[in-house]
C-alpha cells in the first residue's frame, strides 16, 4: 500500500504511530523532524499515488478545527471541520484534493486529543442553545482507513454525552469494521456519499461499488448508528434521471427514508485550478463531456437552469419515496 | 529529430564512436554538439543545472525540428533498496531539484508511460556522502546533476523528454566514488548505447496516417463542408468520441443512415448534421433552447428581440423592439398576452415538467 512511512521524531513514541508502524513492518520507516520539511516541499504529481504512495505521521500544528464554508451542511447551526488527515486512498476523478495539496501522499495526524480540546472550546463558546456541527473528511475519507488510524473510539467517547454538538463522519468507503465495535450515539452521524452505480464506475475510481456501500449502510443502521446521505457531486449524463431513480430505489430497499437523518444534494463544480488538474490527470473523464461551462465567478459548473433542474429532479424522486422535505438540503452554491 | 543529451563526453563516448550512428561535430556557439544522418543529434551539456540549461535551451531554440529530448548518463543510488543495484539502467519519471538553499518546488515529469520508473533528484552539488543521501532520499531514490534542467528546458519548449540513467555508485556508502566512476566510463557508455538502440527506433517517423472521418463522411453521405463547418465538425466529433465509446456508436447515435435519404442539398445536410452533433454533445442546453424558442415564439413573431442572461445565470429576459407605428404596439400587446411567462420562468429555474 505504501512505499515508505515517514514519521516525525516527536511522534515516534505515540501509541498511534507505533500501531501504524507495526502494521506496516515490511516497508522502510524514515524518521524526519517535521512533516512539512518533505510533504508538499516539492510538486509530486498527483497520479503517482498509483505507484508510489508515501505515508506521513505527525502532529498537526496551528488551527485544528475550522469554520466550514457557507454552503455546508444543514443551515442555521454553526458548522466546523477538523483536520485529522490529508489525502485519500481513493481516486475520484473530480476530487478537489488533486488541486489542493502538492502531493498525493497520505498524512495521518495523531494529536486527536488536541483536536478534541479545540472542539470543547468551540462548543463552550457557542453555548447550549446552538448545535455545533463537526465534520470529518474535508481533506480525506473519514472511514476508509479508520481501522489503521484508530481514532474513532476517542471521538465517540467525547461526543457521546454532548447535547449541543454533532459529529459527522463522511465517507465513500464501506469500511465499518471500527464502527461496528462502537456503541452508537445519536449525535454521531455516518454520512455516505453515493452516486448511481454507472457513475461510481466512471468517476469514483477505486471506491467500493454502490451495493457494498449500501450494505454497509444497512448494517450500521441496524446497529443503531444514525445515517445520512450526500448525493454530491451530481454529474449529468444522458440517462441521468433513470440512473438516479434506480439508485434511490435500491437505496430505499436497504434503509427506509425515515431512518435517514438528512440528504444533501450538490451538483459537481470546480475551481479553475482543480478543473485544470483534472483535465491533466483524467483527460478522458466523462465529466468533460457533460456540458460544463466557465461560470460567472470563474468556477466550472453547469449552467444555472441545468444545475437547478438536476437538483430538483433528484429532490422530487426523494419526495416520491417519502423523504420529508425538511430532511433534504440542496447545496445551491450560488 | 531526437536529441540525446549527456553531461560528459565520457558518458557519450560509445555513441560518438558508433559507426552506424556516425555522429559528426556540428559547428555551433559552443563545442559538444553533434548530428547524425539518422535524425539524431547529441549534445554534451556539461555538468550541473546552469550549464545544461544554457546549452540545451540554445540548441532547442536553433533546432525547432527536435521532437524528443533523451537525457542519458550516470546517476547515484540514494537508498539501500532491492529495486536499485549498481550497473542497472533505470527509466526516470519525475525530476526534483535540490538547490543550496533547499528543495525547489517545481518538478518535471518525463513522457514515460512505463510503470517501472524511478524519481530522480538533481543536486546542485555532487552527492558523495551519507549526509547527502539522507537529505535527498526522502524526495527520490536516485540522484544526478542535470536531469531537472533538461526537463525544465523540454517543458519550456514543449518537447517530450525521457531520461535513462545507469546506476554508478551508492551515495549512502560514501567512498572514492569519482575515480571509480571514471574508470568504468566506457562500460557505462556502452551499456547506455545498447539500451538506447534496443529502446528507440532509429527509423525516421513516417507520415502519420490520419483517418479522416470528414473525407469519408463527405463521400458516404454526400455532404459538403465549408472551412468553418470542418472546424466545427472536428471539435464536435472529438467531444462525441469521448462521450461515446467508439466511432460506430457515435454514427449510430447520429442516425447517419437517415442522411442517405433526406432530400436536402449537401450544404444543408451538413448544417443539419452539425446541429445533430451539437444536440448530442450538449443535450440539456439544446433542449432548453428549443423549449425557450417555442415559449418566446409569439414575441419573435412580433419582431421582438429576446435576450437572456449569459449562460442563463439569472432568470431575467430582455426584450427590445422598435415601435414605428401603432400596429407594432398592438402586435406586441397580443404577443405579450400569448407569452406564457410562467413557463419561461420555470425553464430558466430548472423546474422539472
Ligand atoms: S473519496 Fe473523497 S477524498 Fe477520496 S478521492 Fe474520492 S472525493 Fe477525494
Amino acid at each position: 500500500m505504501f512505499e515508505k512511512i515517514f514519521y516525525e521524531k516527536d511522534a515516534f513514541s505515540n501509541p498511534r504511530t507505533q500501531y501504524v508502524l507495526n502494521k506496516f513492518k515490511g516497508i522502510p520507516h524514515v524518521e524526519i523532524s517535521k512533516i512539512e520539511d518533505i510533504f508538499g516541499r516539492v510538486k509530486k504529481p498527483y497520479l503517482q499515488k498509483r505507484t508510489n504512495l508515501n505515508l506521513f505521521i505527525g502532529e498537526k500544528k496551528g488551527q485544528l478545527v475550522k469554520e466550514t464554508p457557507n454552503a455546508y451542511g444543514l443551515s442555521g447551526d454553526p458548522h466546523y471541520y477538523f483536520i485529522h488527515s490529508y489525502n485519500c486512498i481513493y481516486e475520484c476523478d473530480y476530487c478537489y484534493l488533486q488541486g489542493y495539496f502538492h502531493s498525493p501522499d497520505l498524512v495521518f495526524f495523531i494529536n486527536h486529543e488536541e483536536i478534541i480540546e479545540e472542539m470543547r472550546q468551540i462548543i463552550k463558546k457557542n453555548g447550549s442553545h446552538k448545535t455545533s456541527w463537526f465534520h470529518a473528511g474535508e481533506y480525506s475519507d473519514s472511514l476508509a482507513l479508520s481501522h489503521i488510524t484508530g481514532e474513532l473510539p476517542l471521538y465517540f467517547d467525547f461526543f457521546r454525552d454532548l447535547k449541543s454538538a454533532k459529529l459527522e463522519l463522511r465517507t465513500k468507503s464501506a469500511n465499518i469494521k471500527e464502527l461496528k465495535s462502537l456503541r452508537p450515539s445519536k449525535n454521531i452521524i455516518v454520512s455516505f456519499s453515493l452516486s448511481p452505480k454507472e457513475q461510481i464506475k466512471d468517476h469514483d475510481l477505486k471506491t467500493p461499488p454502490l451495493e457494498t456501500r449500501l450494505k454497509a449502510m444497512e448494517t450500521l443502521d441496524k446497529l443503531g448508528h444514525p445515517i445520512a446521505l450526500h448525493l454530491d457531486p451530481i454529474i449529468f449524463c444522458d440517462d441521468f434521471k433513470s440512473q438516479y431513480e434506480e439508485m434511490l430505489e435500491s437505496l430505499f430497499k436497504y434503509i427506509s427514508p425515515e431512518r435517514i437523518e438528512y440528504i444533501s444534494l450538490g451538483v459537481v463544480r470546480f475551481t479553475k485550478d482543480v478543473y485544470n488538474q483534472m483535465k491533466k490527470n483524467y483527460p478522458s473523464s466523462k465529466v468533460h463531456q457533460s456540458e460544463l461551462i466557465k461560470s460567472f465567478d470563474g468556477k466550472v459548473r453547469y449552467m444555472r437552469p441545468m444545475r437547478l433542474w438536476m437538483l430538483q429532479t433528484i429532490k422530487n424522486i426523494c419526495l416520491l419515496y417519502g423523504v420529508k422535505e425538511e430532511k433534504l438540503y440542496l447545496c445551491m452554491e450560488e | 529529430m531526437k536529441l540525446l543529451t549527456f553531461a560528459h563526453r565520457a558518458e557519450s563516448q560509445a555513441f560518438l564512436k558508433n559507426k552506424a550512428l556516425s555522429f559528426k561535430a556540428k559547428p555551433f556557439a559552443f563545442e559538444g554538439f553533434y548530428c547524425s544522418e539518422k535524425e539524431l543529434a547529441l549534445l554534451i551539456t556539461g555538468e550541473g543545472v546552469q550549464s545544461a540549461t544554457e546549452k540545451l535551451a540554445a540548441v532547442c531554440g536553433a533546432y525547432p525540428e527536435i521532437t524528443h529530448i533523451i537525457n542519458m548518463g550516470v546517476a547515484g543510488i540514494l537508498e539501500d533498496s532491492p529495486k536499485l543495484d549498481l550497473n542497472q539502467i533505470k527509466v526516470l519519471r519525475t525530476c526534483y531539484l535540490s538547490r543550496s538553499e533547499g528543495m525547489e518546488f517545481k518538478s518535471f515529469t518525463t513522457s514515460e508511460e512505463s510503470k517501472n520508473t524511478f524519481d530522480c533528484v538533481t543536486s546542485h552539488k555532487r552527492a558523495l556522502t551519507k549526509e547527502d543521501s539522507n537529505r535527498l532520499s526522502p524526495f527520490a531514490p536516485i540522484v544526478d546533476r542535470e536531469c531537472w534542467a533538461i526537463g525544465s528546458v523540454a517543458s519550456r519548449f514543449k518537447i517530450p523528454f525521457h531520461a535513462y540513467k545507469i546506476l554508478s555508485d551508492r551515495v549512502f556508502e560514501s567512498g572514492e566514488v569519482c575515480q571509480q566512476v571514471k574508470d568504468k566510463a566506457l562500460f557505462f557508455s556502452e551499456s547506455l548505447l545498447n539500451y538506447f538502440l534496443e529502446t528507440w527506433s532509429l527509423e525516421a517517423p513516417g507520415p502519420i496516417e490520419a483517418y479522416d472521418n470528414l473525407e469519408k463522411m463527405s463521400k458516404d453521405y454526400s455532404l459538403h463542408f465549408t472551412t468553418s463547418h470542418k472546424r466545427k465538425f472536428r471539435s464536435l466529433w472529438n467531444i462525441l468520441l469521448k462521450k461515446y465509446s467508439n466511432e460506430k456508436e457515435v454514427l449510430k447515435k447520429l442516425d447517419m443512415d437517415c442522411f442517405k435519404e433526406i432530400k436536402l442539398s449537401p450544404k444543408e445536410k451538413t448544417s443539419f448534421l452539425l446541429e445533430k452533433m451539437e444536440n448530442l454533445s450538449t443535450p440539456f442546453k439544446s433542449e432548453l433552447k428549443v423549449k425557450l424558442d417555442q415559449s418566446i415564439s409569439p414575441l419573435k413573431n412580433a419582431k421582438c428581440l429576446v435576450r437572456f442572461s449569459e449562460n442563463f445565470e439569472d432568470d431575467s429576459m430582455e426584450l427590445s423592439l422598435k415601435i414605428r407605428k401603432e400596429a407594432d404596439l398592438i402586435h406586441l400587446k397580443k404577443a405579450l398576452e400569448k407569452t406564457d411567462y410562467k413557463q419561461i420562468k420555470n425553464l430558466l429555474n430548472g423546474i422539472p415538467e
